[in-house]
């Protein structure tokens, strides 16, 4: 067998597969350094408002306790946004954890505790009082449908122009449908917790073990944040539990470990908990409208489909989702919509074909709604409009 | 989690002195409730008490021809034994539903019985709870209340219990073994979960010096028809949003005797008695199991997020009543 | 040591919490060990003993990657704590393959490709080979739902199913799986 037919046709086993299943693959969170500490984050227990007052006296008072970092007592970070800014970063200010007093999300880390151990660090945490006035927040997609707006340049998915007269075709239309979409809030919650080991080895070099997507984006980010130099930096991404999108940017445990690893000058762990992995980086909440008109042989001749997407407050975030209904079936006469809707939210990452998994779902309901009310199959309906139109905007 | 001192009892004697030594002291068996509890911060015991080790763990018969289940045999046991699953299957299968395999290996009878609320607010101390702390509130009643009760409920407290075994349970009429240092007692099982009226904090009648020792069944087992339907958002592993044990001793085409109670619906097992009574005696008849659901939830009230369990809780009694006349497999 | 109050809160156990010792038998070898009460058999393995195969998912019993076997039954580590397992026997992923012979479970996973990630295969694969101890499987509706406890985010499930009937199948055939 010579090497060019020995794997083509041929079923091989991951190369990976026997560290997988005998337990020695390492993810970021099982790497061991002398003098190790464990870091457990606080997050908010408010959505929106500010904190009034941290009381971590007791907590700090717990033999074994090294430090509770908050907005009040960290030191040598960047000063400009723009450093705090990543590969990924959508239009807008990029969040600085622990910067200011101002809660901005629901899910927000306000503190980060260190401790000689894990069960320490946890129970150090619960005896931390925060005290925080709450102001009314915005977290449901529907509630807030009303103040949709267009943005003035979209980071990406700006619908393509129309085409003919959609609402005339529609009103003339022989069979005619119109639905609502709605998809929630999508958490990738890959089995992994994201985890960063920081590993301080003196002179402001450091290496990172951390859950990410990208070694580089996280190693710039810590580069730009806390004012190293590239070669004293290096971040290694181990075995990943699963991401699914979640890290393409770095999460907030990156930024917490290598903070007090810097300022202790130890190793430092921060392992985000279950919940934690609700407060950052989701595929947005969609709401979408279709209408879909056919002649009476079932063919499409009109076509609208608007969508609001959710992001948060300081960032922009737009992703592709109507323009699949103008690329895949062919129409003479479509209108699509996309705006945004601002949450007390963390800003919404990709997961998993982003964009496309909403708008392609609405639209293969509402093409199948348009066949059954046409009286034909839904596949037979298809196969003739199927050709790729406005392929101009994916280029 | 807090810090807490630790110690390990060997009879029944001591634990019920050390219980009753410190009021800040919990036994701890499974642990799969306790623990999860205390990780939540919600559970903040100064001292456990290690139980495993108590003669608590065999089942064996009763004098009245009953059946007597040790209260640290384990879930998965109860379920699988011989005897259970031949005289009294409505428990085996009720056990089976609930939790995952790893989960029923490690969870005891009595840890079963005392397990608390998954409210999710419950659960969270950022949030007022009047069951974690009385008179700060209740967040479910006009918050996310999808898992919440339609039954029973006051405008303290709408949780529920989440356990399948207890369903089960309270329609075999079991009656619950408890022993302190000043004897021993017997709880019927409807009377050891309570409604939450105005003490919600108060889950159960165990007082806190006392233990519970066994479950005892009584010699009625229903094994020929019955069914134990739970209804949730997935297939498994996840709790009920409406379960239903239904028991029937048929006579003919007649209901001889019916049992039923609820899961998933009310802050204790949900024991229909007025649905027994519709159908003990009556013909086996689609129309008089929907007579016997709509009385079920005759008094039901919802809170928004959980209006569709009046509807479902009806629709899976009489599903229940079907496939306990029938005995098919549910699908 | 120092004391730690909360208010309202009576608890007069010191903090750092005392250790007891506690002696367990892990993958085969006995160990001596002090342990704090509020640490879990997870921790204790992944933190202390440096076996971190066992994998921590969610902390709170509901995911099953913390799956280990302790006196052969499958359990979740993350809601046992460590002190409560003094005299058990405890097999971790680490303890299933013989020395260079993986468990006939570890070889089914890799040739099913039953994993992608990897982080909940560990707790996978223990709790199958609990699962197969236990004797209850007839169907494979059955091992669906015994081991509904192991969640699986990349979504391997079906071939997760064919590595654990693949091993069924060759046990009850008596033939090397």
């Amino acid at each position: 067998m010579t090497t060019a037919t020995a794997y083509i046709g041929t079923p091989v086993s991951r190369v990976d597969g026997q560290a997988k299943v005998t337990g020695a693959a390492k993810y970021a969170a099982e790497f061991k350094a002398p003098r190790l500490a464990h870091g457990v984050i606080i997050s908010s227990a408010i959505a929106r408002g500010r904190i009034v007052r941290i009381n971590a006296a007791q907590a700090i008072a717990l033999q074994g306790v090294l430090e509770i970092f908050t907005h009040e007592n960290i030191s040598g970070l960047a000063i400009e946004d723009a450093c705090f800014a990543d590969a990924l970063s959508p239009p807008g200010s990029p969040f600085r954890p622990l910067y200011d007093d101002k809660i901005q999300y629901s899910g927000q880390p306000v503190a980060l505790v260190i401790a000689e151990s894990f069960e320490l660090a946890r129970f150090a945490a619960t005896l931390v009082q925060i005290e925080y006035e709450a102001a009314e927040h915005d977290t449901s997609l529907e509630a807030r449908r009303g103040h949709a707006y267009v943005p003035e340049k979209y980071r990406m998915g700006e619908p393509v122009a129309a085409r003919g007269d959609a609402d005339a075709a529609l009103a003339g239309a022989a069979v005619r449908i119109e639905a609502d979409y709605s998809v929630p809030v999508e958490h990738h919650n890959p089995m992994e917790p994201f985890a960063s080991t920081a590993i301080w080895e003196g002179d402001d070099r450091i290496t990172v073990y951390d859950k990410t997507q990208g070694v580089l984006s996280s190693k710039q980010y810590i580069c730009n944040v806390f004012g190293l130099n590239e070669d004293a930096v290096r971040v290694v991404s181990p075995y990943v539990g699963g991401a699914f999108g979640s890290g393409l940017r770095p999460q907030y445990q990156l930024f917490m470990a290598v903070l007090a690893a810097r300022a202790l000058k130890r190793p430092v762990k921060v392992v985000m908990t279950r919940q934690q992995m609700f407060t950052f980086g989701h595929r947005p909440a969609t709401l979408q409208r279709l209408a879909l008109g056919a002649d009476k042989d079932g063919r499409l001749v009109a076509l609208t489909h608007a969508a609001i997407g959710e992001t948060s407050r300081f960032e922009e975030f737009a992703e592709n989702v109507v323009n699949w209904s103008s690329l895949l079936y062919r129409c003479d006469n479509t209108r699509l919509a996309y705006k945004l809707v601002q949450l007390d939210l963390y800003t919404p990452i990709d997961m998993r074909a982003p964009g496309a998994t909403l708008g392609l779902f609405a639209l293969e309901c509402a093409m199948d709604e348009l066949a059954f009310a046409a009286g034909i199959d839904p596949l037979g309906q298809r196969w003739p409009h199927a050709v790729g139109q406005d392929i101009e905007f994916l280029k | 989690m807090n810090n807490f001192s630790y110690t390990r009892v060997s009879d029944v004697a001591s634990a019920v002195r050390e219980v009753a030594a410190d009021s800040t002291a919990k036994f701890i068996a499974g642990g799969t409730n306790l623990v999860d509890l205390m990780k939540e911060n919600v559970a903040r015991p100064g001292r456990l008490i290690d139980i495993t080790q108590l003669p608590l763990n065999r089942i064996q018969g009763t004098e009245d021809g009953g059946l007597r289940l040790g209260a640290l045999v384990r879930n998965a046991d109860t379920a699988y034994d011989e005897t259970v699953r031949a005289r009294y299957p409505l428990l085996s299968k009720a056990i089976l539903a609930g939790a995952s395999a790893q989960l029923r290996n490690m969870a005891t009878n009595g840890g079963n019985l005392m397990q608390r609320t998954r409210c999710y607010y419950f659960y969270d101390t950022a949030t007022p709870c009047n069951k974690r702390k009385p008179g700060a509130g209740c967040s479910a009643i006009y918050g996310f209340n999808r898992i919440h009760a339609i039954l029973g409920a006051s405008d303290q407290c709408i949780a529920t219990h989440p356990s399948d075994m207890c369903v089960a349970l309270a329609a075999l009429e079991a009656s619950v073994q408890v022993q302190s240092s000043e004897g021993q007692r017997q709880i019927p099982f409807a009377k050891f979960h309570r409604l939450p009226g105005d003490t919600p904090q108060i889950d159960n009648t165990l007082q806190p010096y006392e233990i519970i020792t066994a479950i005892d069944l009584p010699p009625r087992g229903f094994a020929e028809n019955y069914c134990y339907l739970k209804l949730r958002d997935r297939a498994s592993y996840a709790f009920a949003l409406v379960s239903v044990a239904a028991a029937l001793e048929m006579d003919g085409d007649c209901i001889g005797t019916a049992r039923l109670a609820l899961g998933g619906v009310a802050h204790k097992p949900w024991r229909a008695s007025d649905a027994e009574e519709i159908l003990n005696g009556k013909p086996a008849t689609l129309e008089n199991f929907k007579q016997a659901a709509a009385a079920v939830v005759r008094h039901a009230k919802s809170y928004g997020e959980n209006d569709f369990k009046i509807e479902l809780a009806q629709n899976v009694i009489v599903r229940a009543l079907q496939l306990a006349v029938s005995m098919e497999q549910p699908a | 040591m120092n004391q730690s109050r909360a208010p309202g809160d009576e608890r007069a156990s010191p903090c750092p919490p005392a250790t007891h010792s506690i002696r367990l038998e892990i993958n085969g070898t006995a160990h001596t060990l002090d342990v704090a009460p509020w640490t879990t058999l997870l921790d204790l393995l992944r933190e202390h003993l440096d076996l971190t195969g066992t994998k921590k998912g969610c902390d709170h019993g509901q995911c099953g990657a913390c799956t280990v076997l302790v006196d052969g039954r499958r359990i979740n580590a993350c809601l046992s704590l460590a002190i409560m397992q003094h005299g058990a026997s405890i097999t971790t992923i680490e303890g299933l393959a013989d020395g260079d012979t993986l468990h006939p479970l570890q070889r089914a996973f890799v040739e099913h490709d039953a994993f992608q990630c990897g982080y909940c295969t560990p707790g996978q694969i223990c709790s199958a080979v609990g699962l197969i101890d236990e004797g209850h499987v007839q169907t494979r509706d059955d091992i669906r739902e015994l081991m509904s406890g192991n969640i699986c985010r990349c979504g391997a499930y079906p071939n997760i199913v064919a590595a654990i009937e693949q091993v069924m199948a060759a046990a009850r055939d008596g033939t090397p799986s």
